[in-house]
């Protein structure tokens, strides 16, 4: 994917452009709003990463001008501050995610990945399907290989996020974010265990594995 | 009203009503001891000189002249106003408006009973004062009536009566109307320093008035007083953010060094083990660090802006979604019991959350298999309450006020993970939400309890 970064604190800057280009993605970078501005204006990245004190033109600012100029990319912010408040600020300036430094590379290239825009699903999502494993959204109901798979109301949701973002890594923190709504860390193993259920029912009884853990990054479903 | 009668200014004008009431009491007492005294002496002076003068025309005219002008006097008299008995050596009558008088062992004052008239007293209670002279062999009495001295009296009771009165109202009024206005402008201190107890520390005292008056001097003083805070709480938060900043850059370089290392795939297993256990360290340290924040930023009261109404139902809903599981795994009993469904308060969703959920986690964590934790939402005086409740070991009873302190742990708690800082999370919450937060004993085990406003 294109990746535009504006960050202007240049070994953090070092650092995500160079994990991003090791995992293969094309990355630019400028080091200030201004600049920033003009390269989103090319409108050819797939995400955008703004952090939120740049010199020139702050972070929130530099998003509404680049929405306000019609550009619609992903934009994820990153913040020093841990603004309990700027993360509304962020999302309501026009921004669709937001990170707290530091961060793991794991969490940043996670949440890049997930904000990705892909091509919408033929017809209104009625079902989602990755290899034998397939989810009716109006029935709510699971079929994996013709066997129905009975799931808990949270163990469905779990599941359609992740099957929402299949082939994507979700991170633990991502995880708690989406289905529970938590944006804190809790201190019990919460995704763990719905996880461990969740392969229990779905995984295990089949052949092959469908939920795969990502060492020191998170979880992903794929064939 | 009561609220009037409390405040200090009208305690103030009562107080100085009841002062009025003392010394105006002790004028007239006074007063009438004063015009009583005077205007005795000023009327025996009279009958003295009258006797004198009677004297003098009995010296020179003889008894007929004094006759004559005391039945002269006599066809004025008004009520008795003034007595004269004109009597001989016997005793006998000769002359006057009255026929007898039984006279005082002493002093020179009668009551008019003792005054024979000859017909029907009708001014009782009333006296008169005496002045004999005598005219050769002749006696004459004098006297006049006092009842001018009652009547004085009468006057002054009333007057005073009148003005005690008018002056207890006026007091009141003024009283009151200060105590108003006073009261008003006090509210008007109390409402700004409500404001910057909530950390609104722009809020002033509005100096009403540039009378220069007490209040208005105590309200400039109060204001230096807030802009001196907030110059150092901004100093602070400037100090914090420094530090923050100044910690989290290095904190991202430290963990960043250790990513980059665990990517290369080239460390040797044992190295590998330790490199992942330092980066599990450091993002301890920064969790750690992101909840002292937070708790910082809670205590500072900035996200109550974003408040709105909140069904405390949901909120357990939530709780019951992610940790149902973990307490089945861990052979614990989670039971959730809503007794009011329609409880809600102003706040923040993610924050309630997070308070109940650390609570939940707090017994999850420290209490043992088997232990039975249950959550209630229900209504106590007329006030919406959370209650997480196990029957493990608890808390011992000096030691539950401490675990809300920052990073204090129990000793039987350090082997488990945690920072200790979940407590302090869960308070600050509570505070920002202006809730209470009472941990009680549920004998056995621990009730932590969450009264709403």
């Amino acid at each position: 994917m294109r990746v535009l970064v504006v960050e202007d604190h240049l070994e953090t800057a070092d650092y995500i452009l160079s994990s991003l280009k090791a995992q293969g993605h094309v990355v630019e970078h400028c080091d200030n709003g201004r600049a920033g501005f003009l390269c989103a204006l090319d409108n050819t990245y797939d995400v955008m990463v703004f952090d939120r004190m740049l010199p020139g033109l702050d972070g929130l600012t530099l998003i509404k001008s680049v929405r306000g100029a019609g550009v619609d990319t992903p934009i994820l912010i990153l913040s020093a501050m841990d603004g309990i408040n700027d993360r509304v600020a962020g999302l309501e300036a026009g921004s669709d995610d937001y990170l707290v430094k530091p961060f793991s590379f794991q969490e940043l290239s996670a949440r890049l990945s997930a904000l990705v825009r892909r091509p919408p699903l033929k017809t209104e999502e009625v079902s989602l399907q990755v290899a034998d494993l397939e989810m009716n959204l109006l029935r709510r109901t699971v079929m994996r290989a013709g066997v129905v798979v009975d799931l808990q109301p949270r163990e469905f949701s779990l599941l359609e996020y992740l099957m929402r973002n299949s082939g994507r890594v979700l991170t633990r923190t991502m995880l708690l974010e989406s289905v529970w709504d938590f944006h804190f860390d809790p201190k019990t193993n919460v995704v763990e265990t719905h996880i461990s259920r969740l392969r229990n029912k779905v995984d295990k009884p089949f052949a092959t594995e469908l939920i795969h853990t990502v060492r020191g990054a998170g979880y992903s479903l794929h064939g | 009203m009561a609220r009037l009668v409390r405040s200090t200014s009208a305690r103030l004008s009562l107080r100085f009503a009841g002062l009025y009431a003392i010394v105006t009491a002790l004028v007239f007492v006074l007063t009438y001891a004063f015009a009583d005294r005077e205007i005795t002496d000023w009327v025996s002076e009279q009958l003295v000189k009258d006797g004198a003068g009677f004297v003098a025309l009995y010296d020179n005219d003889g008894l007929e002249a004094v006759q004559a002008k005391l039945d002269g006097f006599a066809g004025f008299n008004f009520e008795n106003y003034r007595i004269y008995l004109l009597q001989d050596a016997s005793g006998a009558v000769i002359t006057g408006n009255i026929i007898g008088i039984d006279r005082p062992a002493s002093g020179d004052y009668v009551p008019s009973e003792a005054i024979q008239l000859g017909y029907a007293h009708h001014d009782k209670g009333i006296g008169y004062l005496l002045h004999e002279v005598t005219l050769g062999p002749y006696r004459l009495t004098l006297g006049t009536s006092t009842y001018f001295l009652e009547e004085l009296s009468e006057v002054l009771v009333r007057g005073f009566a009148i003005g005690f009165v008018l002056l207890l109202l006026a007091g009141l009024t003024a009283g009151i109307a200060v105590g108003r206005k006073t009261e008003r402008r006090l509210v008007a201190i109390s409402g700004a320093l409500k404001s910057v107890a909530t950390g609104a520390l722009e809020a002033r005292v509005p100096v009403s008035g540039s009378d220069g008056d007490d209040l208005a001097r105590l309200a400039a003083e109060i204001n230096r007083t807030i802009v001196q805070l907030q110059k150092m709480v901004d100093a602070q938060t400037q100090i914090s953010a420094d530090i923050a900043h100044d910690l989290r850059t290095p904190m991202q370089r430290l963990r960043q060094r250790l990513e980059t290392m665990l990517q290369s795939g080239h460390l040797p297993a044992q190295i590998e083990t330790d490199v992942q256990a330092a980066t599990d360290i450091a993002d301890d340290l920064i969790e750690t660090f992101h909840s002292l924040l937070r708790i910082a930023q809670i205590e500072a009261g900035q996200r109550a802006n974003g408040f709105a109404q909140i069904a405390l139902a949901t909120v357990l809903a939530r709780i019951e979604d992610a940790y149902g599981a973990v307490a089945e795994e861990n052979g614990q009993m989670l039971e959730f019991v809503v007794q009011d469904k329609a409880a809600s308060v102003l706040g923040d969703q993610h924050l309630l959350i997070q308070m109940i959920a650390n609570i939940v986690e707090n017994a999850l964590r420290h209490n043992a298999a088997g232990t039975r934790i249950k959550v209630t939402l229900s209504r106590s005086q007329d006030r919406p309450v959370i209650e997480v409740a196990d029957n493990g070991p608890g808390i011992p009873e000096d030691e539950r006020e401490k675990v809300l302190r920052r990073f204090y742990r129990l000793e039987k708690s350090r082997t488990t993970s945690g920072n200790g800082l979940g407590l302090s999370m869960v308070k600050a919450i509570c505070d920002l939400h202006e809730a209470e937060l009472e941990l009680h004993d549920n004998a056995p085990g621990l009730a932590v309890r969450v009264r709403f406003p």
